[in-house]
């Protein structure tokens, strides 16, 4: 019978090479390893993710992407095919906050309190990441994906048009 | 702080189901086994919710082989005593909670909206508030003679529309403080109540979204009901008043969240059903209105505005025509006195 240092060895030697699975039998035991998914998958999730959330509020930001695949074109191609390139993972990585409807923008709860979040917070989906107020009503927003806030594109108390961005987030 | 968790609010089940069998009997003897078995509880836990409402108020006899009657009932606004006023089916109110003495009611009820499992209409109603918020977080002077209240509003409303729930809200409070007092009440806008030019109400609401559609309304009201004048601090007597002060008369409070809630409930829901909100009360709002028709200064997101308030949108918005004759359509601001 195989001890487990053994079949920890095992493991981390599917894990390591191009192997999916790996069958052993012998009289008194089998063993079977077998990787979930084949790792083109992995690619998968961060891309679908994006029109998700919430289709209305999440834009692809058109700029970085091709510049990333510039400044990326010129290194070897030392990625697989089945990696995502950095311009796609780029664009997709990004939500957009953006104001539901029209009124003042407060990034904290009140004007001697710390904001909800600065640029560098992590947030989740239900996250308040600031306050949009019209007529006494405070709308509290949330992150609505997990990330992390790298651009507050609003200036606090002014007035937001319905659909304006207000936080760029990095999805985690 | 223990008022955030739902569980320390359950125990007010049974000692409002006492209350509730008390008040039945009218003043009449009710048995502590009676009421053991109504509760579920020992009668060792019966006597101590007695304690309970004695603390809150109420002036209870108990007497050894007779039971307990009630010979006070204090105005506050608990469930038994809140849903005796309200009409039958009225959601808004159907669950109370109460608290002596509260940081925010605001601020407790939408932490505790975050459970699912409290359900719409519920009202957090409290005796003080120690940290009672107004706009942007001023502070709202709150003692134990006013009427402070929160209502969870979860029904399906769409985001676009939900302003008017605050306005609605101004409307619903004038009409309950004109069911007992004749003295004049105005809407400045949005939505603050006043009495002789001072402040008489405050409306504050919170709001969670998914998407387009509203999740929930924590819609605080605070209505300076029986505050003497002589108890506002210096900074506010001119600025603010009560409906004592104002009328000369103190209000049933505990009437008086009813006659709000019964006037709310069914704006919220033709809200809810996809009728007309505001729209169908702008001609009330308006008749009562401070602001329209005169030289007003706003303070708005984008500086200070100056000219004449000739209107209000039916989506609540503030028309105004300059002096240089601009007209600007305000969602956001505050009319300076």
């Amino acid at each position: 019978m195989l001890k487990i240092g053994e079949i920890r060895e095992l493991i981390r030697l599917l894990d390591e090479t191009n192997l999916s699975e790996i069958r052993i039998e012998t009289d008194d035991m089998k063993l079977h390893l077998k990787k979930p998914e084949p790792r083109v998958a992995e690619v998968a999730p961060s891309q679908v993710m994006i029109p998700v959330s919430s289709p209305a509020s999440v834009s692809m930001p058109a700029v970085p992407a091709p510049a990333q695949a510039a400044t990326e074109a010129p290194t070897p191609a030392q990625t697989s095919a089945n990696a995502p390139t950095p311009a796609a993972e780029d664009a997709g990585n990004y939500h957009l906050v953006k104001s539901p409807m029209v009124g003042t923008f407060y990034r904290a709860p009140a004007p001697d309190a710390p904001p909800y979040v600065e640029v560098g917070s992590r947030v989740t989906e239900k996250t308040v990441v600031c306050i949009v107020e019209a007529m006494k009503l405070m709308n509290e927003i949330e992150a609505e994906v997990s990330g992390e806030v790298v651009e507050i594109l609003a200036e606090n108390g002014q007035l937001v048009e319905y659909g304006q961005p207000l936080f760029k987030i990095k999805l985690a | 702080m223990a008022e955030h968790a739902l569980t320390t609010w359950e125990s007010q089940d049974l000692r409002d189901r006492i209350l509730e069998r008390l008040l039945d009997a009218e003043g009449d003897w009710v048995s502590g086994a009676e009421l053991s078995a109504i509760t579920g509880v020992s009668r060792t836990a019966v006597w101590k919710h007695i304690q309970t409402l004695e603390e809150l108020g109420f002036t209870v006899e108990a007497v050894r082989h007779r039971g307990y009657r009630l010979t006070h009932v204090p105005d506050i606004v608990l469930e038994p005593l809140l849903r005796r006023r309200l009409p039958a089916g009225c959601a808004l109110g159907r669950r109370v909670l109460y608290a002596p003495v509260i940081g925010s009611t605001n601020a407790t009820l939408a932490h505790l909206a975050q459970s699912p499992a409290l359900p719409h209409g519920t009202v957090l109603a409290a005796g003080t508030q120690t940290g009672g918020r107004g706009r942007r977080g001023r502070s709202w002077f709150s003692p134990d003679t006013g009427l402070w209240f929160s209502v969870l509003i979860r029904r399906q409303i769409p985001l676009s529309r939900a302003a008017e729930i605050t306005l609605l809200a101004s409307v619903a409070v004038r009409r309950a403080i004109l069911r007992q007092t004749d003295a004049p009440v105005q809407i400045k806008w949005p939505n603050d109540l006043l009495m002789d030019e001072r402040k008489v109400c405050g409306i504050l609401a919170e709001l969670r979204a998914d998407g387009e559609e509203v999740q929930h309304v924590v819609l605080g009201i605070g209505i300076n009901a029986n505050v003497p004048h002589e108890a506002f601090p210096d900074e506010l007597a001119n600025i603010a008043t009560s409906i004592l002060a104002a009328s000369g008369r103190p209000v049933h409070r505990t009437q008086l969240a009813a006659d709000v809630l019964r006037e709310l409930e069914p704006m919220v829901e033709a809200l809810a059903m996809g009728g007309a909100g505001f729209a169908a009360v702008i001609d009330e709002w308006r008749s009562a209105c401070h602001t329209l028709g005169r030289d007003i200064r706003v303070q708005t997101p984008g500086g200070l505005v100056e000219g004449f308030a000739i209107d209000i949108s039916p989506d609540g918005r503030l028309l105004v025509r300059t002096h240089t004759g601009e007209r600007l359509s305000i969602p956001s601001g505050e009319v300076l006195f």
